[in-house]
This record gives structure tokens, C-alpha cells and sequence, in this order.
């Protein structure tokens, strides 16, 4: 029985040395991982290459962020999502009088409302702004397979993080664990495609993203937010949906969305959103959610949107 | 979001816990924690809505089983079996080739269900007594290192193991440990990284053809081989922590001159159980034993045995084939074309022996040696194409074009070794391999490495120890996120 349990204290140190050693291994390699000529050595034996790519989703928001803190002549904001810019996008060098900074859902409508913030803050006689996303956008809050890189990043690296509420921020400390939100470990995180790797699927393993048809709490705060914050500045707010496929499953969707809709706040401020759907055939939607259609056909999109909502866009289109 | 896959950290975690706790408790009672543990894994793995399947397999065996030992009468004896083998071949047959079933089939429902038969089976020819405690043969069925791909193991052989608990090894647990984190290495690193390159390959037929398909073959063989064993080294490592020896698969099948004996040494207990449960019973019977003696009697005592015999093999390796999951593509590649190939190997044995007696040719030698082994190599690669391939018809469109003359650009492009993998990776994998290698010639030597490292200074030994952890923390970041930590055995 001695013998045993010297033995056993014995595996039990020789474990715990080989376990030091790992560990220091690890975090050398983890050190090594955000400097070359190690960066690309370790990202391509370790299979994380392609998450050196995925530093634009951030840089691609800071962007946004930036042109709207840039002044500028314009008194428009089209704010939106990806379908947004597959419509507006390109309109933005044909019309100086609109902003249109539309980008990823995965900045959710905290993001939208920095953006609106940020653009107000640093443009005087301010008529518009526009929230064009489709109920995919709505339902999106901070999550773990686009949030960090669309929202948190972002939000640090440009100091607007402070535009945001106290709570919102304590939300996202407890997704994305609070040193993930410092900005030293940020550059960390964004030089290294190992480190960004495992991170980022650790988070994606420890609580997968869950998509519920109902709208979370951030959609409903800050779009109410972005609606007090115009009516302060005397900005008129509209809030209508791009065009959407017409599938079976599409419309089943909406169905249950607009009822959750219909009790939320947020009917009470734009109570035509739902009213604002235009249904194209799904064809035109590759992949169920943006047009692909020629520019012609985009303008008679942006027109029917028009119509529908009773409004008049001095907007050009070609 | 709790994953225990044998390459993932939580599972290391959980050998580790229950490997404390499973010396910390007396001995008698080293069993209850065996099975605690493996309940866990099967709940965690499968899922605890097959729970009540692999109860009714492990329920119908312990009990047939006692009833026949009770028996005295053969006809009951016979009757009870026959009910046994029945329901449990019929729930196999339910759960693993009945498609769009409304529910999940426990994982390793095709091992677990040989090792319960062959128990019965046992029980039957009075081999093993029927295991009075329910719990203890539960803990048979469920063991878990053993409740992903296999080996299948014999109940007299694991019963005593089981019960008596093994006293704590200092040797025993650092050699499982040891041997757990090799085979991890060789499924993280070999098998992940040579899985791009097959999938590469077999995944578009029409860029690659003649050589390049024929590479991607090779490959799948190394990959199939480093994932398969790497599996059972991690399997057979985990047991050795408890210190209970669980059979050997695999015995460097490469290393084979022959196709039997290759079958010898590839997925050994496989092929033992066929044998022992399947082909000497069948060769028994009174069709096969008419065959035996008029063939016998027609062509002389050593040739006429062999119809009887090559018709049994038959059946087996139709069995086999149809075992790994029963579509035609695995009863031609894991069966009937090793059948062919065993029989015609054995057919030209003798004109073979006297032609190289002819032509002076050393059959000891070691470039004769060497072709033999290249010579068995390809046709089990040519197996392993309609193992990997989705149907047959794509297996033999494989063959075809690797029939399709080399392009010139084969040998002198670069680009060719790649194969989806960058120059760095490549490095990797050939550490990986070089230390498969070095193991498999100490193995070749019938010597064990880790007995030969252990006489080795401290510096060799924690140099060799930490390189296979770095491979394998290298293997496993390369490998996280991705759907890589499944094993190809684990489906069957």
C-alpha cells in the first residue's frame, strides 16, 4: 500500500511537470503566434490562415464608423444591412446629399445606433435618417458567430463603445468575457489568426448561437434609442424593410414575426414596418436573402419601396 | 457543448478523473467506478435516448445466457439461442441499416453487438459460465474505451479483469498515457492532414486522374490506417490506465507479404470473431462437412479440403463487407474482393514457390521482401477505393482513371505533393509520420518503444515525451472548430 501511493505521487509530479511544460509550450506558441516570421508559420500549421482574412469583418465596420464621423455635405443617413447595401451601396457616389453606410446584421442595432450617433454628432442640418433591414437584422443581437468581430472590435477600437448603455456593455463582457473587450487584448487577438481561432470557436463551442424568432432586447432599445436621439436633434426617423423572396417558409416567418412585432414598443413608433414588404420571386434571391439582379431592376426595387411607404426619395439612381 | 471525443481535452480530463478516483476506491469496488464511468460516456456520447437499445441487447444476452445455463436439455438450449441471436442480430439490423429511423442508434451499436453474440455463443459451447451479476456484464457491454470502435472483445478474457481490479501500476498508467497521446498524434496530425489531401482528390475527379488518383489511394490507406489505429491506441491506452489489457488490432499490417496474413493484422479481432464465431461453426455444419468429404474424396486430402474452406471464407468475408454497413461499395472493398484476392493468393502459392525456385530467386530476401509488401500495399489500397468511395459505380470510375496515362506534370510540378496542403503543413505531417515510422520498426523488431525509452537518460525520454505533446497540441488547434474529431470507424 506504501508502495502504491509513493508510486502514485510519483505519476502524480511527473504528470504535473509534463503538464507545466505543456502549458508554457502552448503559451510561448500562442506569444509567437502575433509576430512574424511566426505569425504565418503557426497559422498555417495550425490551420488558422484564413482567420488572418476575417480581420476585415472589423475593419470593415471601423470603416463605417469613420466615414460617419467624417462631416461632410450630406444631411441624408441610409442606415441598414447587407440587403440595404446590395440595393444602395453603389448609389452613394451618384447622391453626395445621403450617407449610406449599410454593413453586416452582425453589428446589430447597437451598431446602427452608433453609427446614427456618431453621423449626428458630426453633421449640422441633418433632415433624414433611414433604417432599412429585413427581420433577420432584427432578430440578431449580440452573438457569438458574427458579434465579436462585427460589433465588439469595432465598438473598442473606435472608442464608441461609450455611446452604448452601461447594461449593453455588461451584456457583452458576459458573452464575450470581459478581457476580451480590453483593447490591448484585442490587438492581440487580431494579430494572431491562432489566437483569433481558437477564441472564436471556443465561443462558438461554449454557447452556440441560438436564433429565435422574436426580437431581443438590444433590437428594441436602441432602435427606440435611435428614434428619441432624431427626435431630439429634429431628424426625421423612417424604418421600413428591403425587398424579400417570396418562399413558403419566408412568409411563415414573418407571419410570426410581425405578431411578436405588433406587441413590442417599437409598433407603437413605426407601425407601417410590416406594411413596407415587397415580395419578389425567390429566384432573384440566390441565397434567400439578397437580390441578385442587375442595377435597372434594383432601381424598380428601391422605387416600389418608395410606394409603398408613401414616401418621396430625392434619391438618384442613375 | 461537453464533447468527449477521444482527440478532445475534455476526454483526457475525464480518463484522468476516473482514473483517481478508480485507484482511490478498494479494489473490490474498482468495477462500480469502471462502470459509473462508462454510463457517463455512453450518456454523454450517445445520448441517454439509446440508453433503453443498448439496455435491450445487453438485457436479452445476460439473461439468454443464464437461462442456457441452467439448461439442461439441449433442444432448450438451442431454442433459447436461437431467440437470443434472433433479436439481437434483428436490433443491429434495425438500428444500423434501416434508414430514417426516428431515432439514434447507440454509438457502437455493430462492436458492442459481436462482443454480447460471442458471449452467448460462448455460453452456449460451455466455453465461459453465464455471469451471474447483471452490473458486472453491464459493465462489459458499456465499457467505455471500448464504446467507440470496438476492439470486440471476449467476455472470458475481460470478465476476470473487470471484476478483480487492477492494483495501481506506476509503469502501467505512464505507458497508457503514453500510448494515449501517440495515438491521438496520429489521428490530430497523420489522419487530419492526409484527409485534406484524400478529400482533395476524391472530391474532384475530374482535375486528378491516373497518378494523382492513384496518390490520393495511397494517402487514404495511411489515412485510414492513422486513423483507425491511432483510435485504438488511444482506446487500448486508456484501458492500460485502469490496468485492464484490452486485445490488439492492429500488428503493422503493412509490413504483410501475404493478403491472409495482411487480414492477420489489420482489425485483428474482427477478423478472429469471424473466424471463431462464424467460419468453424459453419464449416461444421453437415452441408459444408458433405462438401468437405467429396471433395476430399475426388482430389486428395490437401486440396479437397480447401472448397469447403474457400466457400466459408465466402460467406465470412461477405459478412464483413456487409458488417461495415451494408451497402455494395463495402461488401466489394472490406469483403468479397479480399476474399478473391486471399483465395487467388493461396491458389498460386505453390506455382509461385516453384517458379522462384526455378529462377534462383532468395524468397527471404529483402528487395523480395519489399516487392511483396508493395504487391499486398495495392490491392488492399484498391479495396480501401470503394471503402472510400460513395457508391461503387464511383469506385470503379476511380480505378479507371487511375489507369489513365501519368501527365508529364506529375513528377516534375511541385504542386502535385501539396495537394491542398501548404509546404509548412506538409512539414508537419512528415514529423508525424517519421515518428509512426520509428514506432512501427521498434514494433517490426518485436520490441516495445516505450520500454526501450524508458532505459533512455531523463533528457532523451521528456525530449521524446514533449515532441509528441507539441505534435499533438499542434494537431488539436489545427483540428478545433473544424468537424475533424470524428474517427472513420466510429460509424459502424
Amino acid at each position: 500500500m506504501y508502495r502504491e501511493s509513493m508510486s502514485m505521487r510519483k505519476l502524480f509530479a511527473k504528470g504535473c511537470l509534463v503538464l507545466a511544460v505543456c502549458v508554457c509550450f502552448t503559451g510561448v506558441l500562442l506569444l509567437l503566434s502575433a509576430r512574424e516570421p511566426f505569425r504565418s508559420v503557426i497559422a498555417a500549421v495550425t490551420g488558422s490562415e484564413a482567420y488572418a482574412s476575417k480581420l476585415d469583418a472589423s475593419g470593415e465596420v471601423i470603416a463605417y464608423i469613420e466615414k460617419a464621423q467624417t462631416k461632410d455635405e450630406s444631411s441624408k443617413l441610409i442606415v441598414g444591412d447587407s440587403v440595404c447595401n446590395s440595393l444602395f451601396g453603389e448609389l452613394q457616389e451618384l447622391n453626395p446629399d445621403y450617407k449610406i453606410l449599410c454593413c453586416n446584421k452582425g453589428i446589430t442595432m447597437a451598431g446602427q445606433y452608433i453609427l446614427t450617433k456618431e453621423y449626428l454628432d458630426c453633421h449640422e442640418n441633418v433632415t433624414d435618417v433611414y433604417l432599412i433591414v429585413i427581420s433577420n437584422s432584427l432578430i440578431t443581437g449580440f452573438d457569438t458567430e458574427f458579434g465579436y468581430q462585427y460589433a465588439v472590435i469595432p465598438f473598442v477600437r473606435t472608442g464608441t463603445i461609450g455611446d452604448l448603455e452601461e447594461r449593453t456593455v455588461r451584456e457583452m463582457k458576459s458573452l464575450y468575457f470581459a478581457p476580451f473587450l480590453k483593447e490591448a487584448v484585442i490587438e492581440y487577438v487580431e494579430a494572431s489568426p491562432l489566437i483569433k481561432k481558437l477564441y472564436l470557436n471556443a465561443e462558438k463551442e461554449l454557447r452556440p448561437t441560438v436564433l429565435q424568432l422574436s426580437f431581443p432586447d438590444v433590437t428594441v432599445e436602441y432602435i427606440q434609442k435611435m428614434y428619441e436621439l432624431c427626435k431630439e436633434r429634429n431628424v426625421k426617423m423612417h424604418f421600413m424593410a428591403p425587398p424579400l423572396a417570396e418562399t413558403d417558409e419566408r412568409r411563415k416567418v414573418e407571419a410570426v414575426l410581425r405578431e411578436e412585432y405588433e406587441k413590442s414598443p417599437l409598433y407603437e413608433l413605426f407601425p407601417n414596418y410590416y406594411d413596407s414588404y415587397v415580395y419578389y420571386p425567390a429566384e432573384l434571391f440566390p441565397d434567400g436573402i439578397h437580390p441578385n439582379v442587375d442595377r435597372k431592376y434594383k432601381n424598380e426595387m428601391i422605387r416600389a419601396m418608395e410606394e409603398k411607404m408613401d414616401q418621396v426619395w430625392d434619391l438618384r439612381l442613375e | 457543448m461537453f464533447s468527449l471525443s477521444l482527440t478532445s481535452l475534455s476526454y483526457i480530463i475525464f480518463v484522468v478523473v476516473f482514473v483517481f478516483v478508480y485507484y482511490m476506491v478498494h479494489r473490490r469496488f474498482r468495477w462500480i467506478v469502471l462502470l459509473a464511468a462508462s454510463v457517463l460516456f455512453f450518456i454523454v456520447v450517445s445520448g441517454a435516448a439509446s440508453i433503453p437499445w443498448l439496455l435491450l441487447g445487453a438485457a436479452t444476452t445476460y439473461a439468454g445466457a443464464r437461462l442456457i445455463g441452467r439448461m439442461k436439455k439441449e433442444a432448450g438450449k438451442r431454442a433459447i439461442l436461437a431467440i437470443v441471436l434472433v433479436l439481437v442480430l434483428g436490433e443491429l439490423f434495425l438500428l444500423k441499416y434501416t434508414r430514417g429511423l426516428p431515432f439514434t442508434a447507440p454509438i457502437a451499436v455493430s462492436f458492442y453487438s459481436l462482443s454480447i453474440l460471442g458471449y452467448v455463443l460462448d455460453v452456449y459451447w460451455g466455453v465461459t459460465k453465464a455471469e451471474e451479476n447483471p452490473f458486472l456484464y453491464l459493465l462489459y457491454v458499456t465499457y467505455f474505451p471500448q464504446m467507440t470502435s470496438g476492439p470486440v472483445t471476449r467476455y472470458r478474457l475481460m470478465q476476470p479483469q473487470l471484476r478483480e481490479g487492477a492494483a495501481f501500476s506506476y509503469d502501467k498508467v505512464k505507458n497508457g498515457l503514453i500510448r494515449i497521446v501517440y495515438g491521438m498524434m496520429k489521428k490530430c496530425v497523420i489522419a487530419d492532414l492526409c484527409a485534406v489531401m484524400v478529400s482533395e482528390v476524391f472530391g474532384d475527379t475530374v482535375t486528378y486522374q491516373g497518378a494523382y488518383v492513384l496518390l490520393g489511394v495511397m494517402l487514404f490507406a495511411l489515412e485510414l490506417y492513422a486513423d483507425f489505429s491511432g483510435c485504438m491506441d488511444i482506446v487500448l491506452g486508456t484501458s492500460e490506465c485502469f490496468g485492464i489489457e484490452l486485445p490488439e488490432n492492429f500488428d503493422i499490417p503493412f509490413s504483410s507479404v501475404t493478403m491472409s496474413e495482411f487480414w492477420r493484422r489489420w482489425h485483428i479481432t474482427l477478423g478472429v470473431w469471424f473466424k471463431d464465431y462464424v467460419l468453424y461453426p459453419l464449416l461444421k455444419t453437415a452441408p459444408f462437412q458433405k462438401l468437405n468429404t467429396v471433395c476430399v474424396e475426388k482430389f486428395g486430402r490437401k486440396k479437397g479440403r480447401k472448397p469447403a474452406t474457400y466457400l466459408g471464407l465466402l460467406a465470412v468475408w461477405f459478412l464483413i463487407g456487409y458488417w461495415h454497413g451494408g451497402a455494395m461499395h463495402y461488401v466489394i472493398g472490406s469483403g468479397l474482393l479480399h476474399w478473391f484476392y486471399i483465395v487467388s493468393g493461396e491458389l498460386f502459392e505453390e506455382p509461385v514457390k516453384k517458379l522462384t525456385r526455378r529462377l534462383h530467386i532468395d524468397r527471404r530476401a529483402k528487395g523480395y521482401v519489399l516487392l511483396q509488401r508493395l504487391k499486398v500495399f495495392f490491392l488492399v489500397c484498391s479495396g480501401f477505393v470503394f471503402f472510400r468511395s460513395e457508391t461503387s459505380y464511383q469506385a470503379c470510375k476511380m480505378l479507371y482513371r487511375m489507369a489513365v496515362p501519368f501527365e508529364r506534370g506529375f513528377f516534375t510540378g511541385f504542386s502535385v505533393w501539396k495537394l491542398g496542403l501548404g509546404a509548412y503543413e506538409l512539414c508537419f505531417l512528415s514529423i508525424g509520420c517519421a515518428v509512426m515510422w520509428t514506432v512501427s520498426g521498434f514494433k517490426l523488431r518485436r520490441r516495445d518503444i516505450r520500454t526501450a525509452l524508458a532505459g533512455q537518460h531523463a533528457v532523451v525520454r521528456y525530449a521524446v515525451y514533449l515532441l509528441l505533446c507539441a505534435l499533438v497540441l499542434l494537431g488539436m488547434m489545427r483540428g478545433f472548430g473544424a468537424d475533424v474529431s470524428y474517427f472513420i470507424y466510429n460509424k459502424f
